[in-house]
């Protein structure tokens, strides 16, 4: 670090520790490791941690870095896929786990107001008591945390039916890059003029940082029933997901695990999937009890006359939980076949699940790795996990290639880079596959209204300026610029 | 505004226009159907027609997808007929559509009651692409259902008013036609007898498509009797009765058979239990009429003051008759969208009066948007009302997307 770096980042913990006291403000070298990665490959050391414990010491925290010059990045629970909260320039990690209060929950009018380091499972707890939920569940709910989920417009099994964390917020409190605090939208639907709540969820960090978040809630459903069609070929499962979509039942979840996975699932968890199966759908459907077993029986039969070998609804509770313990900890379980795997988030058109599936199986032994395939098939939502051993620099570089010709088909098929886990550092490069150089620059144009001096979570999003970019390679996860994430 | 308008073939001569426009200091209008011209403030005088006339047919539509990409002048009544013959729909219902184009309807977020259930533009929206004032013609998002790939520009233009750029094309999450649609209607001596009832409805667990509360003139109940609108089949006959009778509940159900029943069922027995009137169970021929003409009640010559509030707040409005809020009146009590329809008759002095002390009241809890009114109106109070505490980067991002100041300028909230 050159010396005047140096002396800004002293000054910034001289004045964060001024207003946030010095429990709260960390900047030994172990202190700044902790706050070096999320769930991605990346790695990158920030200067200064801070913990603020209000909207006000967020903004004091904001001032006290840009006063430097040293960007910011918010943190929430650090489960993001895409290095959204890795601090790839340095600068001061925002951490939001303090302000952890659901502020108000009101009923009648459908809304609650939460702190952004609420976990996600805690509110919909929270609710579930009184009969009601908050609906975006992604897999990681049971720790990541509204503000992450607002920042990177989280989806789950459940966005089928009833949509992204997008269609579920009415407004947030953000603290600005001029550590000015303003609030966009409102309690209501319609808050008068643009709506930039629209644009700032999803916006992953780059706008500011979300202090408050309002909510959506609704009713939870009447009824559920939870259903496990096997298959001896990938493909028929594939096609039974475009049947069922074709047919207009729209199920509250549509998921899709193969082989491997069910296997894994099976030695590690115990879910009660057929081993022996290429692939399994797990299917929910929702609402009002009287139509149920309709919905069940069209799906049934759907499937059968697509080759399931077996359908089988769950008969209790307890049954029901035990498949979706299956789906929930797929990850976890995959994570003991292989030291390590490298998890791509493409999205495709419904009707072209099949032929991208194909392409990603073709790109497996095009490149002798092993992919596992385990996503939100309703959706066109793909997760193949590619699995590989750091150690081994060849096949860690097939990866590499392979996870982008993956990419390539899902773009190629009509879809795009990810549908729920971001852009972040992890593919910032690839955004020139679907947009056009003015399509990022207007995008560009839209952050810099919010962010003018592009202080707030620098690096990601949009394609790195390599060269120019000022990217530090950390001492501990030091890798070069390129390889950042793996 | 000038008589000769512009009318590109393509998205890149829209652009084009715009960016002449820019380096002339001239000023651009989008125009769609152009049935609702006068949302918003006024246009500036010399502002120059820029109509979607020509940019107008389905450019991408595989049913399976459940997703439709549509050029903006595209007849929201015509895609729905392409969509209706593939067994689908867009589940929204805009007043006053028949005319209407989807960008029209984009640019004013005109959406309609069935939001509650359905979601509204921003919910629907994929993608879209957009002619700026510097010549580009930019995208965002895509046609896939889910999509977190940049940002979501799009949702800017929803509800901007035509004010950032000219939206040329779009991508919208459709769904498949409902098996089965039933609409209940029942009648209350009070409209607070009214609400309770609709209140428990919206917050049950029946999952109804919409929920709305009419208001009528005794005397001509939105125009159903008196032939303004259409022939007068049976489901309007019922809606016009239920309407004259007190304040009208009138609950919507889509889905499959089973759970209209159920839904039904359950209203009944909620009006009953409440000492409400049970007018009227809609279905088939008799329902569609009388859903038409719910989509679309015709507003009169009057003011049009639209309010969007929490759910329980318009139920307050609505129950405990706020001065001024009396008269006509539609509510979406799911949604808490409540229309209020002043006759003629109610003077420009009253109406301003009115609207003013609703906005007082309501201060932050609600927007309070003059949709229509007479210009002597529109001289003594803003349409849009007080500017948000975001107005700065609302103004920062018109300024980023459109700094040449093309787009209709002055019209939309704090004249950006
Ligand atoms: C009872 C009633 C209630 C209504 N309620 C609402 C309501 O709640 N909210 C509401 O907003 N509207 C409401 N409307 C009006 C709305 O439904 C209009 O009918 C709709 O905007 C018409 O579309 P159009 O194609 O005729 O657009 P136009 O009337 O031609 O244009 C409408 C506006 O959009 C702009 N525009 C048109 N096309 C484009 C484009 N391609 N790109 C960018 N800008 C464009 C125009 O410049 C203009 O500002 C209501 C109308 C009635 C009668
Ligand atoms: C096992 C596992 C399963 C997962 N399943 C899903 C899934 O089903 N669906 C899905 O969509 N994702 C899933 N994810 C990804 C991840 O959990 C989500 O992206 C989540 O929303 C991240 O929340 P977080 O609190 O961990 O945020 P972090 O990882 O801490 O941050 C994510 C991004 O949000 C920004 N950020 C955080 N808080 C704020 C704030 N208050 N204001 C502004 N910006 C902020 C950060 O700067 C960063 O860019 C999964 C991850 C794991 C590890």
């Amino acid at each position: 670090m050159s010396p005047p770096a140096a002396d800004r980042v002293r000054r910034l913990v001289e004045s964060l520790e001024g207003v946030l006291g010095k429990r709260w403000v960390f900047h030994r070298d172990e202190e700044r490791l902790a706050y070096s990665y999320d769930a991605s490959l990346a790695r990158a050391r920030p200067d200064v941690v801070c913990l603020p414990g209000s909207t006000a010491e967020v903004a004091a925290a904001v001032r006290a870095a840009v006063r430097e010059g040293l960007p910011f990045v918010a943190r929430g629970a650090g489960t993001g896929i895409a290095g959204g909260s890795v601090p790839v320039a340095g600068g001061l990690v925002i951490g939001l786990a303090r302000l952890n209060r659901i502020l108000e929950i009101d009923l009648a009018d459908r809304y609650a107001v939460v702190e952004p380091g609420v976990v996600n499972l805690t509110l919909d707890q929270a609710l579930g008591q009184q009969g009601y939920c908050y609906r975006p569940d992604p897999s990681s709910q049971k720790v990541c945390t509204l503000g992450g989920n607002v920042a990177n417009n989280s989806g789950g099994p459940h966005c089928l039916a009833y949509g992204v964390t997008a269609n579920h917020i009415l407004g947030v409190e953000v603290v600005l890059p001029d550590g000015s605090v303003t609030e966009l939208g409102a309690r209501h639907v319609d808050p008068l003029g643009y709506d930039l709540t629209g644009v700032f969820v999803g916006s992953e960090g780059t706008m500011g940082i979300a202090t408050k978040v309002v909510c959506r809630i609704a009713r939870s459903a009447e009824g559920v029933r939870t259903m496990l069609a096997s298959y001896a070929r990938m493909e028929d499962a594939a096609a039974s997901v475009s049947a069922i979509i074709a047919a207009g039942i729209v199920p509250a979840a549509l998921e899709m695990m193969d082989g491997p996975i069910i296997r894994a699932v099976e030695e590690f968890i115990g879910a009660g999937y057929p081993v022996d199966a290429a692939a399994v759908l797990l299917i929910e459907v929702e609402g009002l009890s009287e139509g149920l077993d309709g919905a069940v029986r069209s799906i049934e039969s759907l499937c059968k006359a697509r080759g399931a070998r077996q359908v089988r609804v769950a008969g209790s509770e307890a049954e029901r939980q035990r498949l979706w313990a299956g789906r929930k900890g797929a990850l976890g379980a995959v994570a003991r076949l292989k030291p390590r795997y490298y998890l791509h988030d493409g999205v495709v058109p419904r009707t072209r699940l099949l032929s991208v599936l194909q392409a990603i199986a073709d790109a497996a032994a095009r490149h002798r790795l092993t992919i596992v395939n385990v996503f939100h098939a309703g959706d066109g939502n793909l997760h193949p996990l590619i699995l590989f051993d750091p150690a081994d620099a060849d096949e860690t570089h097939r990866v590499h290639v392979a996870g982008e010709e993956i990419m390539r088909a899902c773009v190629a098929s009509g879809g795009t880079l990810s549908g729920e886990h971001g852009i972040g550092l992890e593919k910032n490069d690839m955004m020139d596959w679907v947009y056009s150089p003015e399509d990022l620059e207007a995008m560009q144009r839209v952050r810099s209204a919010f962010d003018p001096e592009g202080l707030a979570n620098p690096q990601k999003v949009f394609p790195a300026r390599r060269g120019c970019a000022e990217l530090r390679a950390d001492g501990h996860g030091g890798r070069p610029a390129g390889e950042m994430w793996i | 505004m000038s008589a000769s308008g512009l009318a590109p073939v393509d998205l890149a001569q829209a652009a084009r226009m715009a960016q002449e426009a820019s380096v002339a200091g001239q000023a651009l209008a989008p125009r769609g159907g152009n049935t609702r011209g006068w949302l918003g403030r006024p246009s500036r005088p010399d502002a120059v027609e820029i109509s979607t006339q020509r940019l107008s047919g389905v450019l991408h539509y595989e049913p399976d997808d459940l997703t439709v990409t549509v050029q903006a002048g595209t007849g929201f009544r015509d895609l729905q007929r392409q969509l209706g013959a593939h067994g689908q729909w867009l589940p929204v219902n805009p007043p006053a559509a028949a005319g209407a184009t989807i960008g029209g309807l984009l640019a004013a977020n005109a959406c309609g009651s069935l939001r509650g259930r359905f979601g509204a533009w921003r919910d629907l929206v994929l993608g879209m692409s957009v002619a700026l004032s510097d010549g580009r013609v930019v995208k965002s998002g895509g046609r896939v259902v889910k999509n977190v790939t940049g940002y979501d520009v799009h949702k800017l233009h929803v509800g901007a008013l035509g004010t950032l750029g000219l939206i040329g094309q779009a991508s919208l999450k459709i769904l498949p036609l409902p098996q089965e649609r039933r609409i209940v209607l029942a009648s209350f001596a009070s409209t607070a007898d009214a609400v309770r009832v609709a209140c428990d409805i919206a917050g049950s667990r029946l999952e109804p498509a919409a929920v709305e509360i009419l208001r009528g003139r005794a005397d001509d109940p939105f125009g159903l009797r008196s032939g303004s609108m259409r022939a007068g089949a049976p489901g309007e006959w019922a809606l016009a009765a239920a309407v004259e009778a007190g304040a009208c509940l009138a609950v919507r159900f889509a889905g499959a058979e089973p759970c209209c029943a159920r839904g039904v069922r359950d209203v009944r027995a909620l009006v009953a239990a409440s000492g409400g009137a049970h007018f009227a169970e809609l279905l088939a021929a008799d329902c569609d009429a009388a859903w038409a003409a719910l989509d679309d009640l015709p507003v009169g010559a009057g003011a049009v003051l639209r309010i969007a509030a929490t759910p329980g707040t318009a139920a307050r409005l609505v129950s405990e008759e706020v001065a001024g809020t009396g008269g006509r009146m539609v509510a979406d009590v799911v949604s808490g969208v409540v229309h209020l329809l002043w006759d003629e008759g109610v003077g420009p002095e009253d109406v301003v009066g009115r609207v003013e002390r609703l906005r007082s009241g309501f201060g932050e809890a609600a927007s309070c948007v003059l949709l229509k009114a007479p210009p002597q109106v529109r001289e003594r109070v803003d349409v849009w009302g007080p500017r948000p505490v975001s107005y700065p980067l609302m103004l920062a991002v018109k300024r980023a997307l459109d700094p040449g100041n093309v787009w209709n300028p002055g019209r939309f909230v704090g004249e950006i």
